[in-house]
């Protein structure tokens, strides 16, 4: 626990405990407010304040992750690699529980399982994010980028809402529930892809499909060889 | 030299990788919409506008990411001991990142213009709405450049940015109608009655322009090493950067709204056929669809119904109160039948009275319904087209638009029937 | 000898262009300095040894153990202090958190880390400035921060790359003796600065085009001196003489001479 305390320090947790709060009372308050948005299919349609907090919830998770000593924690052993993983799981345990409870509570539990549904895909989102466009800076573009199909071409040209928006589809749309756990799956899988592993995977890959283990030379080096061994 | 530095920022931005989406989010949003707007200018250049909506907070976003990036990076240290004024230099990199936007959203405005421009006819491309859209463009990445310089979070800075002005604008920046409160920054859609005031416009675009000469101007401090502090000295251009925002926060606040009543034209387009269907000429491409109506019009039941001679296009006559004309919102031409229905029933029946008993107002209620239903749907000469929702409270449509499939002398006893409801209600 | 780092046929480098090109060397206890022009693929090297990057091709073994998956690179790293060339901190920590941070991020023993911090920070001079923010620090201050973070624990291999960038003449005379007293741990010291590598390496390994030009002592270095050669020292003028040579040095084992 001391070991989760001394990382979380690196993460401004009074900045994310104030912005969290903020959040909760945005959710409790106004977030049955309901806002016009464009939609592809012409007119507007409306997106609930409530939704853009949950977006914003699952993509705070990405704050306290990173952290300033990332130079110093790319080579640390595999205590801070489980603590890393732990305070990602914590973070999101917390966020899910409070968003949880909280829309339970003041609107129904229909209500709050559409929200923790979007939750766990954007939180699977910006972990993806953050693995494939290069650190916890860019976790926000993907989840951020989804609110353009969401809210513009989640409906047809009848008015129905596509399978796969996660905003207004009922709480029991089996699709719907299927992203959410590929949208764990990738986080799963993002969080194991390490370089190490990556890379193993690579190579194996190269050998199943023949390819020789060729020593490349470096284009524009000054070797006119590699050296002998 | 500038301008090369600008180029070799351009090569080099880590925005380039960002370009390809935003263009695909402008193109997404153009033509994943109805294609109603392909043909009609003044549709076109609203329609050329409607992706600013996402593209603004996405611009708003990734110049506070940049920004914020740049300060983190200790690029500061080299700006802080350079010859060239800070404000030129913050121009350069907010120019780079303003370069992304502008170009991804002039892609999506030339292939609105390209579509359209085939069939659209003389009155050729309408700059103001196209213009509003850059205005928020360009307003939004200088709130974002200066959130970013003004920050540190390379998370929260983008994210809070980006989320904060999309919510705003939800609520308040689309044009309002009617009672509603709104900065009047976008618009849905490009009725060809209105067209943007030169004033406001003037308005808004000073709004932009100093939003981001305060996001280059001001905080010496927020470019430098935190806690070392600058040079003594007035700020001159920071100052000045701010009184040019107060002006023109002022001059939007009082500019008026941005849509106004576009003048009569000269020559509207009408049917051949009486009764005529008057047009914008913008709205060329909805002629024969007109023409159909107005045929199908001339067509009712003669000694029922009394048509007017004929029904204009809202704005046409330069009326400005509601409901004297039509409106072809979205390319829906069942909503211009329904407005030619409800004028019919209006001349074919006798003016509106309180009836004297509450049963007799709900049946006259059902039978007014229940006659425009019919004749909407033989003026457009068909059942409602699934993209249409909702109707006539109480109407079963279905039954009422079968009964235009029925030999005519069916439907005129149909007619003949509720017509006599409602001449048959007696009033207090 | 000890084998404390091996490697062998390692190719390394990012996308298509490999930085270092077949590499073998192998490592004892002491000090050997890594020489080599801009881009020869020297902080690669450390990034690869410090198993931070796995290797395109190859094989590396730190103390024995073969470092071929996430799991045994991690264990590795118990055992090895790195400094990188760029590293960031947070500010708000003080020089005692900074270290006594890396020095949990290393499993240093929880019952030592106090002790071995402490320890760190009076080897590198910042024992008085312990309880110092970090941003309130000099360049220099803070390279020393980041060496006694390398430094902490005693770990088997240290890595140091650009250790002595910031540090004036007096701090860089003060590493050299901070060097020389890790005794039982293998120091490679990745520099530009010949008089550093000729005060206390005691073999030299000059990377140039990611391939092993040279290797030996720092006077065998300066042997290959030629009449004519650019430079101020015999040891400066040997290294031009190598880069200078067209050929790689081949089958290198980086044990000393």
């Amino acid at each position: 626990m001391s070991d989760l305390r001394s990382r979380l320090r690196l993460c401004h947790p009074t900045g994310v405990a104030v912005g969290a709060a903020g959040m909760l009372a945005a959710l409790v308050w106004l977030g049955g407010v309901a806002m016009p948005v464009p939609v592809a299919t012409g007119g507007d349609s409306t997106v609930q304040l409530r939704m853009i907090v949950v977006l914003a919830g699952a993509i705070l998770v990405a704050v306290p992750m990173r952290s300033p000593m990332v130079d110093w924690e790319v080579g640390a052993g595999p205590l801070a690699r489980r603590v890393e993983l732990t305070l990602l799981a914590v973070l999101a345990s917390v966020g899910v529980v409070l968003v949880g409870v909280c829309e339970a509570l003041v609107r129904s539990p229909e209500s709050a399982a559409s929200l923790l549904r979007a939750q766990a895909i954007w939180l699977g989102l910006a972990v993806v994010s953050a693995r494939l466009l290069g650190g916890w800076s860019r976790a926000w573009v993907l989840p951020l980028t989804t609110l353009f199909p969401l809210t513009y071409l989640g409906w047809d040209a009848a008015g129905e809402v596509r399978w796969w928006n996660w905003l207004w589809q009922q709480h029991t749309a089996t699709g719907c529930w299927a992203l959410a756990a590929v949208g764990v799956a990738g986080a799963v899988l993002a969080l194991w892809a390490t370089p190490w592993r990556t890379r193993r995977l690579r190579g194996r890959l190269r050998r199943g499909r023949g390819a020789p283990r060729a020593v490349p030379a470096r284009p524009g080096s000054r070797t006119k060889a590699p050296a002998a061994r | 030299m500038t301008g090369r530095i600008l180029l070799a920022e351009l090569r080099h931005s880590s925005l380039r990788w960002a370009w390809p989406v935003l263009v695909a989010i402008d193109l997404f949003a153009l033509f994943g919409r109805s294609d109603h707007w392909i043909g009609v200018w003044s549709e076109t250049g609203a329609a050329a506008q409607v992706p600013a909506f996402y593209l603004g907070p996405a611009m708003a976003a990734l110049a506070a990411w940049t920004a914020a990036r740049r300060r983190r990076e200790n690029a500061g240290g080299w700006m802080d001991a350079a010859a060239r004024p800070a404000p030129l230099m913050e121009c350069v990199h907010l120019g780079t990142t303003l370069a992304h936007g502008v170009t991804a959203y002039g892609v999506g405005v030339i292939a609105a213009v390209a579509v359209t421009l085939p069939g659209g006819g003389p009155h050729f491309f309408w700059p103001g709405y196209v213009l509003l859209g850059l205005v928020v463009i360009v307003l939004c990445t200088g709130v974002g450049h200066a959130v970013g310089r003004a920050g540190t979070s390379l998370v929260a800075a983008p994210l809070g940015t980006a989320l904060v002005l999309f919510v705003l604008f939800s609520f308040f920046g689309f044009v309002p109608q009617g009672a509603e409160w709104g900065l009047g920054l976008m618009v849905v859609s490009g009725y060809p009655d209105v067209v943007t005031a030169a004033g406001p416009m003037l308005a808004r675009s000073a709004l932009a322009l100093a939003v981001v000469l305060v996001a280059v101007a001001v905080g010496r401090g927020l470019r430098s090493t935190p806690g070392r502090p600058g040079w003594p000295g007035v700020p001159v251009a920071a100052l000045a950067a701010c009184g040019f925002l107060a002006v023109s926060v002022v001059g939007f606040a009082t500019a008026g709204p941005v849509l106004q009543q576009r003048g009569v034209p000269d020559e509207p387009l009408c049917t051949s056929h009486e009764p005529r269907v008057c047009l914008w000429p913008e709205s060329r491409k909805y002629l024969e669809e007109a023409e159909l109506m107005s045929r199908r019009v001339a067509a009712l039941p003669a000694d029922l119904f009394t048509s007017p001679a004929a029904f204009h296009e809202t704005g046409l006559r330069g009326e400005t109160t509601m409901g004297s004309g039509f409106y072809i919102r979205e390319g829906e031409m069942w909503e211009v039948a329904t407005s030619l229905a409800i004028r019919i029933q209006e001349v074919s029946t006798p003016p509106h009275c309180d009836a004297v008993t509450f049963d007799e107002d709900e049946k006259r209620w059902a039978a007014d319904m229940e006659l425009i239903s019919w004749l909407t749907a033989r003026i457009a000469g068909g059942g409602k087209p699934p993209t249409v929702n909702g109707g006539p409270p109480g109407v079963d449509e279905k039954a009422v638009h079968s009964i235009i499939t029925e030999p005519e002398e069916v439907q005129v006893a149909w007619a003949e029937e509720r017509l006599a409801t409602i001449r048959d209600t007696r009033c207090v | 000898m000890r084998s404390v780092v091996r490697v062998s046929g390692l190719v390394q480098g990012y996308g298509r262009d490999p930085v270092i090109a077949g590499l073998d060397l192998e490592l004892g206890p002491g000090v050997t300095g890594l020489l080599g022009p801009n881009g020869a693929g020297k902080s690669t090297l450390l990034r690869t040894l410090a198993t931070v990057t796995p290797p395109l091709e190859g094989e590396v073994h730190v103390l024995g153990e073969h470092v071929r998956s996430e799991r045994t690179a991690r264990a590795a790293r118990r055992e090895i202090g790195y400094l990188p060339q760029d590293f960031g901190y947070f500010g708000s920590h003080s020089v005692h958190d900074f270290v006594r941070y890396c020095a949990w991020l290393r499993e240093v023993p929880s019952a030592r880390i106090a002790e071995a911090t402490a320890a760190a920070l009076r080897r590198v001079g910042l024992a008085e400035r312990s309880g110092a923010r970090m941003k309130t620090l000099s360049g220099g201050m803070i390279r020393r921060a980041g060496i006694a973070a390398a430094v902490v624990g005693s770990p088997a291999l240290v890595l140091l790359d650009e250790p002595t960038v910031g540090l004036d003449p007096a701090q860089r005379l003060e590493f050299r003796e901070l060097v020389r007293s890790l005794d039982g741990s293998a120091v490679v010291l990745s520099t530009h600065l010949v008089e550093d590598v000729a005060a206390v390496c005691e073999r030299v390994l000059v990377l140039d085009g990611g391939s092993v030009r040279f290797t030996g002592t720092p006077a065998a270095l300066a042997e290959r001196a030629v009449p004519g050669a650019s430079g101020d020292t015999e040891l400066e003028r040997g290294y031009m003489a190598v880069l200078g040579a067209a050929t790689p040095v081949t089958g290198t084992t980086g044990a000393p001479a």
